[in-house]
């Protein structure tokens, strides 16, 4: 995604540098080098393009979009980030992505799962081969398996 | 009467069946059977994975299209997923299937449960999770800054709901990375809840639930379905609820 298409995300062109966004975002109370007014001012005065790291430490809380006096979502314009660099995203979120177009869901199930939930009176929660095949052909088109075949091939739980 | 669907995610039949059990058992006490959609893939959270908004589109396309009426949802954030899907697909989301998370079916479901449930007496510390409340404006669920369907719904119960510095705060669970400030957002809550005199930790969020627990060893950390199928009788190993929580609430009794 170049900058001109970040321009087109959440509104950013209406940002007035307010900092309202930071003041409300759960990030910044805790890690202040993190600022979402200071990402809406580089990229909107210099193009500049907010690191990767950056954009994954958004917690998503949504206090930015909700606060802000003009409709603008940083959350969104950091989420927008986050897909430009999906190749460099955080592993733990590589391996979900991996684990949803090889069984349908993020997180494998850990080891005696099965009887746990016969115990509870739960059925299995593995998704058969030909849902498997339609949440693949899903995702297929839309360049997910790309991003999951570049995934080294790590431990499989988060 | 309304027909609903189960969609229960991925987090809470693989890492927590406990909560399964309770999510069901407190649906068997409202007196409702869902139909089950058990062909559905994860929700793929676009704020989980940042990774192709195309590929969470296509997925929640799909999975909406297995549901028959009203998708009830058990964790926010599927909630927010596919409520965010079902508007980005057509819009004001016609002709697709509602999306109701876990807290308002309890809120409709008020006048029945309250026949039923046993009074737990337990202090709980609220984690209002952050994608039911807000964008206030999308979600529609509850005011984000003053949110009291949580509250009501302990209220049912006979919880009380204990207040605490950081009960209006993210537990940090999205954020991934080297930068990640999800333990020590954690680690605020869990401290600030402990220092209320909570029982417990109380949450409606599969994701809050998980990052939460993770980073708790001492404090427990619920789904609000669990509490509500131990105060409707279920047995509460089943429903995953400590023993010092149930020896509190017999107490009560």
């Amino acid at each position: 995604m170049t900058n001109e298409n970040l321009l087109s995300v959440g509104n950013i062109v209406r940002c007035f540098q307010c900092g309202t966004c930071t003041s409300a975002c759960t990030t910044n109370s805790v890690l202040p080098e993190y600022n979402p007014r200071r990402a809406m001012e580089m990229i909107l005065s210099t193009g500049a393009i907010p690191t990767v790291e950056e954009a994954w430490a958004c917690a998503t809380c949504a206090n930015c979009a909700e606060r802000c006096p003009r409709g603008v979502s940083a959350m969104e314009v950091m989420l927008a980030v986050r897909s430009n660099f999906a190749d460099k995203a955080p592993e733990d979120r590589r391996i979900m992505a991996r684990n949803i177009v090889n069984t349908g869901h993020a997180f494998n199930p850990p080891d005696g799962l099965k009887e746990i939930r016969t115990r509870l009176g739960l059925a299995d929660v593995a998704l058969d081969d030909e849902n498997v095949a339609q949440v693949q052909a899903a995702v297929e088109k839309a360049g997910l398996s790309d991003i999951v075949r570049s995934t080294s091939r790590g431990g499989d739980k988060r | 009467m309304t027909e609903y669907s189960l969609y229960l995610g991925c987090i809470i039949p693989t890492l927590f069946p406990h909560v399964e059990r309770a999510v069901r058992d407190a649906l068997f006490g409202s007196n409702v059977s869902p139909a089950e959609m058990t062909s559905a893939s994860c929700c793929a959270p676009n704020y989980m994975f940042g990774l192709s908004k195309q590929a969470w589109l296509a997925l929640n396309k799909r999975n909406l299209s297995l549901a028959t009426g009203t998708v009830l949802t058990a964790c926010d954030e599927c909630f927010a997923s596919l409520q965010d899907a079902r508007l980005a697909i057509s819009e004001g989301g016609k002709g697709l299937p509602e999306v109701k998370p876990f807290l308002s079916f309890l809120s409709d479901q008020q006048e029945t449960l309250k026949k039923e449930a046993r009074s737990l007496g337990l202090r709980c510390a609220i984690q209002h999770s952050c994608h039911l409340l807000r964008p206030s404006k999308v979600r529609m669920v509850d005011n984000p800054d003053n949110p009291l369907m949580m509250k009501n719904a302990l209220d049912v119960i006979g919880c009380s709901p204990v207040p605490h510095d950081e009960e209006m705060s993210c537990c940090g669970g999205q954020a991934s990375g080297q930068l990640s400030p999800g333990k020590e957002l954690a680690a605020k809550k869990i401290a600030s809840a402990t220092r209320a005199g909570a029982d417990c930790i109380v949450t409606t969020c599969a994701h809050c639930l998980n990052q939460i627990s993770r980073n708790s060893p001492q404090l427990p950390v619920l789904h609000l379905a669990q509490l509500y199928a131990l105060s409707l009788g279920s047995d509460p190993s089943s429903v995953g609820v400590p023993n010092a929580l149930v020896r509190r609430a017999a107490g009560q009794q």
